[in-house]
């Protein structure tokens, strides 16, 4: 996958990704063109914690996965603020269910990074063993994925990209899998856990109120073509109570005001597709 | 996943002994029906099919049908089960086996037998070991290829052996079909073959090897007594008129093939037969090879049955012997000779 | 423990049925001779069967027979699988290798093996050489096409999980792919192990001088019956014996399969 239209370099500020205009056009088998993403401009601050919601099919998991390395943009220019000590990976992306290995145990899976990375054994359950411990797991490092339920296996795909101390931390709607109890829980425990480390992240999901409840800022996208319709700054204090705080008003308000602007653009595209 | 042949081989003999499983235990039913006749398209089955083509078995009212085998091993089972009613076999070690488990087959009518200028069944050997090779005790410690186990040729190579004072350990026996011999012969990985004509002619026509010893040389004490004629008995039993009938048909066919053998006026068209009926299609081929030798008096030769049975029983392969007067039922022999006269025999 | 014990019990029923059924169908057909609704002209009852197999044991005929097919298939399935399972994966990781070879393994896989036994009787000689290869030819069609399977099959997302956690080629290979396919190696190797016996027997019909195969087709052509079925018994009983275990074998190399 080439990268030659990114650089990644010493960025002023402190800008962590720095999107401009950025396109992506996905070439068909027989000619025909899918335009993915149009004139993606974003800038994510150094520890900003930025969800992107939209419908599907707005190109928000295309952004994340060019972000991610794991695709190439077509137009535009995405660059990455590097820290100082290169050894650190990039970035390290929690996907949506089932990304486990199903023959590797919880903690050979939680410390997977480290592994690729050539730590030695020893060392790698030492880094493992603590942030199995923040989600819970501890008992079950022995288990296999086939034996955990969709909430622990998550939690375990959590780990596994904290483990590996990335710069940037990309989700890939890691709940939208989850009942809505286990999916409370997990979000609460994701905010418990990064507010240790304040790492950047740029979470997907499509559900408005988990991109409120979770962001410092939220991205809302919408579809054909893929784009950003606006960003709105969430302003309420940390560490936050998921519950209580969704039971505020300005959260409900905040919530209605971002689905104005994206229904009147979902609806549009359904009667365009009707 | 397997191919077509591999899924074969194993279900047919599971299917064969299903069908045994299923028919041993149903009764036999024998009516005066078409008497269908086992063959295997060799020269050696020219008496049925001249009794065929001249209209012998039509002339003794005897209507037949023709069943085709790749073997007369293959043929056996079914005439145990009167599927078929008569068969031209070898004398193997399962012939005997099978009067010794007490199937209901006899031994009607001699067929073959290998005597000098007709012995078909040879022993070949690779042309370049014509100089090394003089005698068969030069055969020790040399590559063998027989086509099957404890068959006609199997008994031949051990008692040419015999002759020279030495055992089948002394050789290095390997199994293999006629047609592979060639190309090993050629490959030098065996010495020599067991082979029956054509196989003898062509071989030695392809420059590959030539005839050492045909059985006739070797086995002359008593002559080889090579295959028989089985009818089922439950069969011949029940309708001996129609059995005495077939034979005399037979002998008329058996007679017409002596002709020809022997090179008189009949040999033009007993070749025209067998061109028909087997897969030896070049006339010419019928001056190179040697014929089998057919009895015109269809005596039985007991002598040679004997030994075989007893050469078959001390290698283990017949577990118990059986005497060879009760294998034979004489009577149809016996009424056609008396019914068309002995011919004079050289 | 009263829950414990009742799953004790079932498995144990399993196991009892799984006997069972066999030892009923040889009393059955050991009765059914006897009061004649079977020929034993034709059908020996199992109690003559067993005394065959014990005087061929006893005389060593039967080890002797045993051992010359053992060595065939060992050599046989050696020679095959891994060459197998080799090119299988380069074919499931290289979408040109796979284009390019994949026509050809699926235009030569429905050639009858038996079929070019005497071509490799020709190239390889008489002896055992031809045999293995024929052996060796059955058995690694399927486990090429087995072992591609479980790589092209593997979800494209523990590709992109390595990836992304930086995985070089090697650690990805055998931390990523091998494990991931050997579901599919494993079936690859039970079906091979099936058509080694099968080819095996069927080529002992045709070119050998020693073998179980070669057992059953002389005993039969020869109307030793007895023998006939106690070589069949035999290949039976190995094949039962070695899928027993693989199975052991796949269970200690894939323990983390849901059951």
């Amino acid at each position: 996958m080439k990268r030659d239209l990114v650089s990644e370099r010493a960025l002023p500020g402190s800008a962590k990704i720095v999107m401009r205009d950025l396109g992506k056009v996905f070439e068909r088998a027989g000619g025909s063109q899918n335009i993915a993403l149009v004139d993606v401009s974003l800038e994510v601050g150094d520890g900003e914690f930025v969800c992107i919601v939209g419908p599907s099919g707005c190109g928000k998991t295309t952004l994340l996965r060019i972000v991610a390395g794991l695709e190439a943009l077509t137009t535009g220019t995405l660059e990455m603020r590097r820290a100082d000590e290169e050894s650190r990976p990039a970035n390290a992306m929690v996907f949506q269910e089932s990304s486990l290995f199903p023959w590797l145990t919880v903690l050979d899976n939680a410390a997977f990074g480290l592994e690729m990375r050539g730590m030695s054994k020893a060392e790698r359950f030492a880094r493992t063993r603590p942030i199995l411990e923040m989600v819970g797991l501890t008992r079950f490092e022995g288990h296999y994925p086939h034996q955990l339920s969709g909430g622990m296996k998550q939690r375990v795909s959590l780990a596994r990209a904290f483990v590996n101390d990335p710069d940037i931390l990309l989700m890939d709607e890691p709940f939208a899998a989850l009942d809505a109890q286990t999916k409370l829980i997990l979000q609460e425990e994701l905010l418990r856990i990064w507010e240790t480390h304040r790492k950047t992240v740029l979470f997907i999901t499509h559900a408005i109120d988990e991109a409120i409840a979770l962001a410092d800022r939220v991205v809302v996208m919408c579809s054909s073509p893929g784009r950003i319709i606006e960003e709105i700054p969430v302003g309420f204090a940390r560490p936050r109570a998921i519950a209580e705080l969704k039971a505020q008003p300005a959260f409900g308000e905040m919530e209605l005001r971002i689905w104005r602007l994206l229904e009147s653009e979902v609806r549009g595209a359904r009667q365009r597709n009707a | 996943m397997h191919s077509l042949a591999q899924r074969m081989m194993l279900p047919k003999l599971v299917a064969r002994i299903a069908a045994t499983l299923l028919l041993a235990s149903t009764a036999i039913g024998v009516t005066a029906q078409p008497v269908k006749i086992g063959h295997l398209g060799i020269v050696a089955d020219a008496p049925f099919y001249l009794a065929i083509e001249d209209g012998y078995f039509k002339d003794e009212g005897v209507d037949v049908e023709l069943e085709r085998f790749n073997s007369a091993a293959q043929a056996t089972a079914p005439l145990s089960q009167n599927q078929v009613q008569v068969v031209g076999g070898g004398m193997s070690a399962g012939l005997f086996n099978a009067f010794a488990r007490g199937w209901p087959v006899r031994i009607a009518i001699p067929r073959t037998r290998d005597v000098p200028g007709f012995s078909s069944d040879t022993l070949i050997l690779r042309n370049d070991l014509r100089d090394s090779v003089h005698g068969l005790q030069d055969l020790k410690g040399r590559k063998i290829a027989v086509n099957a186990p404890s068959g006609a040729l199997h008994y031949m190579v051990g008692k040419m052996l015999e002759s020279a004072h030495l055992k089948l350990s002394d050789i290095d026996l390997v199994f293999m079909p006629w047609p592979n011999m060639g190309p090993a012969l050629e490959t030098k990985a065996i010495d020599a073959g067991a082979v029956v004509e054509p196989f003898a002619a062509i071989y030695s026509e392809k420059n590959i090897a030539f005839p050492f010893r045909r059985a006739a040389q070797v086995l002359t004490h008593p002559y080889f007594e090579v295959s028989v004629i089985l009818f089922n008995s439950d069969w011949s039993d029940r309708n001996p008129d129609q059995a005495k009938a077939f034979t005399v048909a037979y002998l008329r066919g058996a007679r017409d093939y002596y002709d020809a053998m022997r090179g008189g006026p009949k040999r033009k068209h007993v070749i025209d037969v067998l061109m028909k009926y087997t897969s030896l299609k070049d006339p010419a081929q019928y001056d190179k090879i040697q014929w089998e030798y057919v009895d015109p008096n269809i005596e039985f030769n007991v002598e040679s049955m004997q030994d075989q049975e007893d050469w078959y029983a001390a290698q283990g392969a017949v577990t118990k012997k059986v005497p060879i007067e009760s294998m034979i039922d004489r009577r149809f022999v016996d009424y056609a000779v008396g019914k068309l006269g002995r011919i004079p025999v050289k | 423990m009263p829950r414990k014990a009742k799953w004790r019990s079932t498995a144990s029923h399993e196991r009892m049925l799984a006997i069972g059924s066999p030892v009923l169908l040889l009393v059955v057909w050991e009765l059914l001779v006897r009061a004649k609704f079977l020929d034993a002209r034709f059908v020996p009852a199992p109690s003559t069967i067993f005394e065959t197999a014990w005087q061929m044991i006893l005389s060593g005929e039967l080890w002797e027979h045993v051992r010359a097919s053992l060595l065939r298939l060992a050599g046989g399935f050696v020679v095959g699988v891994v060459p197998g399972i080799a090119i299988g994966l380069v074919m499931g990781l290289n979408r040109y290798v796979r284009a390019a070879l994949d026509p050809l393994v699926a235009a030569t896989f429905p050639i009858p093996k038996i079929a070019i036994l005497p071509l490799l009787m020709l190239a390889f000689g008489i002896g055992e050489a031809s045999k293995i290869a024929v052996i060796a030819i059955a058995v690694v069609y399927l486990a090429l096409i087995n072992t591609m399977l479980g790589v092209v099959t593997l979800d494209r997302v523990y590709f992109e999980v390595a990836r992304n956690y930086g995985a070089p080629w090697r650690k990805l290979f055998t931390r990523v792919i091998i494990p991931g396919a050997l579901p599919h190696i494993f079936a690859g190797l039970r079906l091979s192990l099936g058509v080694s016996l099968i080819v095996i027997v069927s080529a002992e019909f045709v070119a050998a001088k020693s073998g179980i195969g070669y057992l059953i087709w002389t005993s039969w052509e020869s109307l030793v019956i007895e023998k006939m079925f106690v070589g069949i018994i035999v290949i039976t009983l190995l094949g039962v014996v070695f899928n027993a275990i693989l199975k052991e074998v796949e269970r200690l190399c894939i323990p983390w399969r849901n059951e």
